[in-house]
């Protein structure tokens, strides 16, 4: 099967800082990748670059065969990107930034409409739709954020903790859609600090440490090699050992010197 | 308004196609980002209205303050009554005037950083998302721009006729001029610095411009008044040529009065051609570079904080910083220590507060300036003499409580103030301390080093007999200060937003910003007035003792006050 995302050798550096040191991945569609690591690790740098947003890597990515230096508009459009920091204009109305962001993918105005209708009523934000977004509580600009990553039907999904803020019912509803989407052949990129979602959602886990991949492969895969659950595997491999150690200190005055 | 400026933007459709950009996004973004500026107040009005409450209709304030500017403008009409003379200096202070809106708003306008998460993203290529910048810009400053013309345009019309359209077109292209210059500069700046640091600069790009705006607004008048400038012939300073202004004065002086000579049509042809050029260069070659840039300023480089954080830290092994002996120093209790840091750390670091006080202590000395020019003097040594021999320095002292006010008013806000909460949340008894460290840091930080300089410049002009009167000014200024205080830092430090409305009494605490140190003020100007031991009332009075029981009276009362501040109780504290 043909990759639909393919990194090879990819390295970046912000100043003397090698941030990524020969990123090599592989990704098919239908999967739903989780990519995971702790902070500073260069998650989002990859995504970043995955997206489009910076360009002055080395290494070679190519998303659908198109290559990411030349065609970036193509790859962008074919993917829908969730941020992490729930940055949004919003002065906007949940309507009005849909129509925006529809707009630069160059949808039309009654495909939008229909779209934004539907999600923004399967989320419970309908009556919503017209008030000013700064009212709005985190998990509610987090919905319309994930509103506006999936509306123009991307083949390719980017997520970056798309759970922050929601409440229980809007992460089952969440997961949900993150499995509908597989089934339609729809490749997700999963970056998150919550094990336990990603262990769950995930079909393979790739975990990142210091600018390289240090696990990759199904959780079954890597529970054999590694530790019974995500959290245990994660700490293992990103070189933490003590962690009660660690906790206990933080907790108690410690008497060693 | 904005439909207006969205269908002509349409209109133009054409050549949007020719430069490669794509009008379905270009029209969603600028339609989008119109919408926004509308919605909230803008980085114009923000920088105007330091003292003023926060209006509503921002964009409109900003078209009237533009049109007062541009009445305001006229006068340099009387200044000469050549033509080339008189739009040399117009074109010059609307390029000034022009740049500094620019300087201001390009941070708010082309570097909104969630522009990264919303528009880089998407499909949208770079020209597309550079000409919806410029356009967005142009926009903006044709709301500005053209209320700023009207007054020049209507007086030239009467006096001069249908030449006035050539003037409009120039005053046009002298914009998109203006909008290429501080892209240029923006971008080199960002090649030459990095991001953050490039911020840095720009605050102080924009503290400095403010203060030449706002000094100009005073000073030149009066410098000019006597100025002759009918005798000067522009002509004899080839170096003029250097700069744009005075081509496009000399473009218009060839129109308005016939001149078709050679050099007339080069200066003609430069005001066209530099500013169309300039536009291709901002979209061909500008445009990906700055869009790269931009990306990496919406805080990609996570690691170089964290390393510069650790070099930081390093000194506080050794002695103690400045700032934590200072707050040692001044402050009674921990709870005072600790606002005192607090307010000193965040004043010295957030862009926000200096942009809005750092003026502020160059506005005194202009007014200053302003004050000493507004004599009728010939030359300025006359000027100087008058002022050593009159008592101008009471003015001098009275007026630095100006600075002390802008910067407690500031105090209170910030744009992280949900930061707040934790005032609330620890176990604090009553925000008084909280409230005298945060006066006393102000205190020292911006006051103290602001009154030394006037200390200092009060002895080279009036020698040592006005140490009595620095010392009495000393006492008074902070018995003013601690009244300012309880007016208006009636709010924990950085904990309330910029936008709330000022509540009721907003004239009344105006009001006082008079009374208070004019009241004062007026009756130490009493004081030097008996200087020599005149009789008063058959009694001798020296002056100084004059001077002391009058500073006591006023160290009492600022004592009393303090420690009536220093109580101050969570029921008083407006939030």
């Amino acid at each position: 099967m043909q990759p639909i995302i393919s990194i090879s050798n990819l390295k970046k550096s912000y100043g003397e800082k090698q941030v990524l040191k020969g990123i090599d991945l592989d990704v098919f569609p239908g999967q739903i990748i989780g990519y995971i690591g702790p902070n500073g690790a260069g998650k989002s740098t990859t995504v970043k670059i995955l997206i489009g947003l910076l360009g002055d890597f080395e290494g070679e990515v190519s998303v659908l065969g198109h290559n990411l230096r030349t065609d970036t508009l193509t790859i962008k459009s074919l993917i829908g990107y969730v941020p992490e920091n729930a940055e949004i204009y919003d002065v906007l109305t949940p309507m009005e930034y849909l129509s925006f962001t529809g707009k630069l993918y160059q949808m039309d105005d009654a495909v939008i409409r229909e779209r934004a209708t539907r999600m923004l009523g399967a989320f419970g934000l309908l009556e919503n739709k017209d008030q000013r977004m700064d009212t709005f509580s985190k998990g509610m600009r987090q919905k319309v954020l994930i509103i506006s990553g999936l509306l123009h039907d991307p083949q390719i999904v980017v997520l970056d903790e798309p759970l922050s803020g929601l409440d229980a019912n809007a992460v089952i509803m969440v997961k949900e859609i993150l499995s509908l989407l597989k089934k339609e052949g729809k490749t997700i990129f999963y970056c998150s600090h919550m094990m336990d979602v990603v262990e769950k959602v995930s079909d393979r886990i790739v975990l990142i440490n210091e600018g390289s991949i240090v696990a990759d492969g199904t959780f079954e895969q890597l529970k054999q090699s590694e530790g019974d659950t995500l959290e245990k595997i994660f700490a293992q491999l990103t070189g933490e050992h003590n962690l009660s150690g660690a906790a206990d200190a933080f907790v108690h005055k410690t008497e060693r010197i | 308004m904005n439909k207006f400026f969205l269908a002509l933007i349409r209109f133009l459709k054409p050549l949007w196609l020719r430069l490669g950009v794509n009008v379905t996004q270009l029209m969603a973004i600028l339609d989008v980002k119109l919408k926004m500026d509308d919605r909230r107040p803008n980085a114009y009005t923000h920088m105007r209205q330091q003292k003023k409450k926060e209006q509503k209709y921002g964009s409109l304030a900003v078209v009237l303050i533009s049109f007062l500017m541009g009445v305001f403008y006229l006068f340099v009409f009387t200044l000469s009554s050549n033509p080339l003379m008189q739009l040399f200096i117009w074109f010059s202070v609307f390029m000034v005037m022009l740049s500094i809106t620019l300087i201001s708003d390009f941070t708010s306008v082309l570097i909104d950083v969630k522009d990264n998460f919303v528009i880089l993203p998407k499909p949208v290529s770079d020209k597309t998302v550079v000409v919806s910048r410029i356009l967005h810009i142009m926009v903006h400053v044709s709301k500005i721009v053209l209320p700023l013309m009207l007054p020049a345009f209507i007086w030239l019309a009467v006096t001069q006729g249908v030449v006035v359209l050539w003037f409009g077109v120039l005053v046009l292209l002298l914009s998109v001029l203006c909008i290429f210059l501080i892209n240029a500069v923006y971008l080199l700046a960002l090649k030459l610095t990095t991001a953050e640091r490039f911020k840095e600069v720009l605050n102080y790009v924009q503290i400095i411009f403010s203060v030449i705006v706002f000094a100009t607004y005073y000073l030149v008048p009066r410098l000019t008044r006597n100025l002759h400038l009918d005798d000067i012939d522009l002509w004899a300073y080839p170096l003029l040529n250097l700069a744009p202004s005075f081509w496009f004065a000399a473009a218009y002086a060839a129109v308005a009065q016939g001149i078709f000579t050679l050099p007339m049509l080069f200066y003609i042809v430069l005001s066209l051609v530099v500013p169309v050029l300039s536009l291709w260069l901002v979209v061909k070659v500008f445009a990906p570079s700055f869009n790269r840039k931009l990306a990496m300023l919406g805080g990609s480089g996570g690691d170089a904080p964290a390393v510069k954080k650790q070099e930081a830290e390093l000194p506080q092994a050794g002695r103690m910083q400045l700032y934590k002996r200072l707050a040692a120093w001044f402050s009674r209790g921990r709870q005072e220590q600790l606002a005192f840091e607090l307010v000193w750390l965040i004043t010295g670091r957030s862009r926000e507060f200096k942009l809005k006080v750092y003026p502020s202590l160059a506005y005194v000395l202009v007014y200053f300036v302003f004050f000493m020019l507004s004599g009728k003097h010939t030359s300025a040594a006359e000027a100087w003499s008058k002022l050593s021999s009159g008592n101008a320095f009471v003015i001098l002292i009275y007026s630095s409580t100006f600075v002390f006010i802008t910067a407690i008013t500031n105090l209170v806000y910030s744009d992280k103030f949900r930061a707040g909460w934790v005032y609330y949340a620890a176990p604090v008894e009553a925000p008084g301390p909280l409230l005298m460290g945060s006066f006393k840091a102000a205190f020292v930080k911006f006051f103290l080093p602001f009154y030394i300089v006037i200390a200092i410049f009060s002895l080279a002009v009036w020698g040592v007999s006005v140490v009595p009167d620095l010392l009495l000014g000393l006492v008074n200024v902070a018995l003013v200060n601690i009244i300012f205080a309880f007016i208006f830092l009636r709010k924990l430090p950085f904990a309330s937003e910029i936008n709330v409305k000022q509540g009721a009494g907003g004239f009344l605490k105006g009001l006082m910003v008079l009374i208070v140190p004019g009241t004062l003020g007026m009756l130490h100007y009493a004081t030097t007035l008996l200087r020599g031991g005149k009789p008063v009332f058959g009694i001798y009075l020296s002056a100084n003792w004059l001077v002391m029981i009058f500073a006591m009276f006023s160290a009492v009362a600022f004592y009393l006050l303090q420690a009536k501040y220093r109580e101050t109780s969570w029921e008083v504290l407006e939030r």
